[in-house]
């Protein structure tokens, strides 16, 4: 016999034993005690033996352990699922094995589940802390359950799709037409799966369902940011709540200083309406001098008898009306305001 | 009677094809690599924060001294309106002869989240206008307002109608409590505050989540399937790769617009009860004197014809026409027929005007 198959044994052995071991134990009812003393025979070893009776101690508490946890029925998955969105029990608690208190015993008059544990205040110093943590977790159980409830509305989606689907493939109405590629089927599929999501979307409690789906997310991402923060506050680093701030006095001195420029503008054009004025005026008091004179002379001849002749008025003189089209054809456009950029090189703005 | 007849041949048969596409998918998509989009010359000539004044260049003699400034939605870029060579409502417009201008919004940041709508159609829409009347000497402009930037336009059309010589909304929602709006639906129950304090801006990715899930077996499945049939057209592949880009290639929202749009329009349906206020005035849709050119699409899934048409129960003017064109949302503007159909109605509604 040489080593390889010595080794080769060996590990036949081993397996035969782990699996007779596991094999014989995997019924529902088996019991810790039950696989721990099979477990010794298969060893080779006698069940009170010494380290047996320890073993066997021992099994009894992890099988009260595990009965009480529940874990039995569940998988660990389940059990992952049930921690953080569905049944709230903290499952570790061990019964009294009649050697001293029970865990249950020991805590006594403590939180017995966690959601009892997130209702406890926070107290101390890093009481701020711990309410920042316990948002987050509050967030976490409430998105799961939010998922669980959406994906729940959605089963039944694809159960009345399928039994449209069977009906639609085993009868044919008037004026259908037979399938005859494996595309039509699957085109049949699509359309009435469709519709039956859209059947269900379209009701008051998807929309409500959904509407919490969609508000546990963002909650939860905002109990992540704010703790986000708060870290790297404490670490002297920027955080998003500085930068939020930082935007928003941006927007608002952008929005005064926009003010502020149409104010400057409207100042420039009021002084320079006034200037105009003053000029004007200026022009027309020495047009007026004169005029004056004429108008003497014209009042003269005005008074003279016989004679149908009037002086016409100086505001008979002015400009004619602006036209109704907008002349600012030689004018650069409006850039009173600061962000707005004309670009001058790559423009060629057309004139009709 | 058992509906489908396939029979054993047919079923090897498309079997063999769908092997033979799926390979040939691979090869043609490899070799198609990225599309790119646009086909039309044009320059910027303003930028106002983070959005852009395009002027198209005319393809032929101007036919209308009037400008007409396009007016695109936030969600998805403007690209759609000029997606490629045959499939181009710009194009088509600029070949009968209109001046066309286009905001586009660009990719707001996270400094943008404080982008209100007020800024957006009060100071950008409303820069942009002015610009445009003063180069091309217009005291009004026409504005043709897509989608979200239909409901901007109306919006705008409402506040300054002195600016504004025609109006023509596309596939634009005004009524946002229709009894088909799927979309409003699901944002009925959503807290818009807590969303846009957790998110800042909206990105693109949600937005389009949101846009999938209105019908996701076609929209996520059926569509990858059937672009097989299309497997050994190069154009075709390119002109798919195209709509994918422009699909997903989607900027985020800027959260305060979004916090107002989501909130005012959608959840309260503050539009039609004349309770939206922008840039310190109340938006009236009676103000609308303008002629006003409805457009819409019979399947829209986004904004059905109801959202749309519920325009002419609130506009001011007696000069108002809608049109339907057969198709969705995104179809009136990239289908080969609505390439040709839609440009002809608009360009005939204003030669009349």
């Amino acid at each position: 016999m040489n080593g390889a198959n010595d080794w080769f044994s060996v590990q036949q052995d081993l397996w035969r034993f782990w699996r007779n071991t596991f094999a014989e134990h995997s019924a529902p009812k088996t019991t810790a005690n039950d696989f721990w003393s099979e477990f010794l025979k298969n060893l080779g070893l006698p069940a009170d033996a010494p380290i047996g009776k320890s073993l066997q101690d021992l099994s009894s508490a992890f099988q009260a352990f595990y009965e009480q946890s529940g874990a039995q029925s569940k998988s660990p998955f389940a059990q992952f699922s049930a921690l953080f969105g569905g049944a709230p029990q903290w499952p570790f608690s061990v019964p009294n094995t009649g050697n001293g208190p029970s865990f249950s015993e020991w805590g006594l008059g403590t939180p017995q589940s966690f959601a009892d544990l997130q209702d406890l205040p926070p107290l101390g110093i890093f009481r701020e802390w711990q309410s920042a943590h316990r948002e987050v977790i509050d967030a976490q159980i409430a998105t799961n359950k939010a998922s669980q409830a959406l994906a729940r509305q959605l089963a039944p989606v694809y159960q009345t799709a399928f039994k449209r689907f069977i009906k639609a493939i085993n009868t044919k109405d008037d004026g259908e037409e037979d399938i005859t590629s494996l595309r039509g089927l699957y085109d049949l599929w699509v359309s009435l799966a469709e519709q039956a999501y859209s059947e269900k979307v379209m009701t008051d409690q998807y929309g409500k369902v959904f509407g919490k789906y969609i508000n546990a997310n963002a909650r939860l991402r905002l109990a992540t940011q704010s703790l986000l923060d708060d870290a790297a506050e404490a670490m002297n680093l920027p955080n998003r709540r500085e930068v939020n701030a930082i935007i928003e006095r941006q927007h608002l001195l952008e929005e005064q200083i926009r003010e502020l420029s149409l104010h400057r503008e409207s100042v420039a054009l009021s002084t320079a309406l006034q200037n105009q004025v003053e000029s004007l005026t200026q022009r027309v008091e020495k047009i007026e001098r004169p005029q004056a004179r004429v108008r003497k002379i014209d009042r003269r001849a005005v008074h003279r008898p016989g004679s149908g002749q009037s002086t016409p008025p100086i505001a008979a003189t002015k400009r004619p009306a602006a036209t109704k089209k907008v002349s600012r054809k030689k004018t650069k456009p409006r850039d009173s305001e600061f962000d707005i950029g004309v670009f001058d090189n790559s423009t060629e703005p057309r004139n009709h | 009677m058992p509906r489908v007849r396939i029979s054993p041949q047919q079923l090897g048969n498309e079997i063999a094809e769908l092997q033979r596409q799926l390979g040939c998918a691979t090869k043609n998509l490899a070799q198609a690599k990225d599309a790119t989009l646009g086909s039309c010359q044009r320059d910027a000539v303003c930028r106002i924060g983070s959005a852009t004044l395009y002027h198209y260049k005319a393809l032929t003699n101007v036919g209308s001294s009037v400008p007409v400034l396009i007016v695109y939605a936030l969600v998805n870029r403007p690209d759609m309106v000029d997606l490629q060579h045959d499939r181009s409502l710009v194009r088509a417009l600029l070949e009968r002869g209109l001046d066309l201008y286009l905001i586009d919004w660009g990719y707001p940041n996270g400094a943008d989240r404080a982008t209100t709508l007020s800024d957006y159609i009060c100071r950008y829409i409303d820069s942009c206008v002015d610009y445009i009347r003063t180069t091309s000497e217009q005291e009004r402009i026409n504005l043709l307002g897509i989608c979200q930037g239909g409901t901007f336009s109306a919006c705008y059309s409402a506040l300054n109608p002195k600016k504004i010589r025609n109006l023509i909304t596309t596939v634009t929602p005004i009524d946002f409590h229709t009894p088909k709006d799927m979309l409003s639906h699901l944002f009925r129950h959503v807290d818009v505050d807590l969303m846009v304090d957790s998110s800042g801006n909206i990105s693109g990715d949600l937005l389009n989540a949101m846009f999938l899930s209105l019908k996701p077996f076609r929209l996520a499945q059926q569509k990858y399937v059937h672009m097989l049939d299309d497997v050994d057209d190069e154009e075709s592949m390119k002109m798919f790769l195209r709509m994918e880009k422009w699909i997903f290639d989607s900027p985020a929202l800027a959260g305060a617009a979004f916090r107002e749009f989501a909130g005012d329009f959608y959840q309260k349906n503050n539009l039609i009860k004349g309770q939206v206020r922008l840039g310190g005035h109340g938006v009236h849709l009676n103000n609308i004197d303008m002629p006003v050119l409805n457009i819409y699409a019979r399947d829209d899934h986004l904004v059905p014809r109801d959202a749309s048409l519920a325009l002419a129960k609130y506009v001011g003017t007696s000069d108002y026409e809608a049109i339907e064109f057969p198709g969705g949302h995104i179809g009136i503007y990239v289908s080969s027929r609505a390439h040709i159909v839609l440009p002809d109605a608009i360009q005939a509604w204003l030669s009349r005007r």
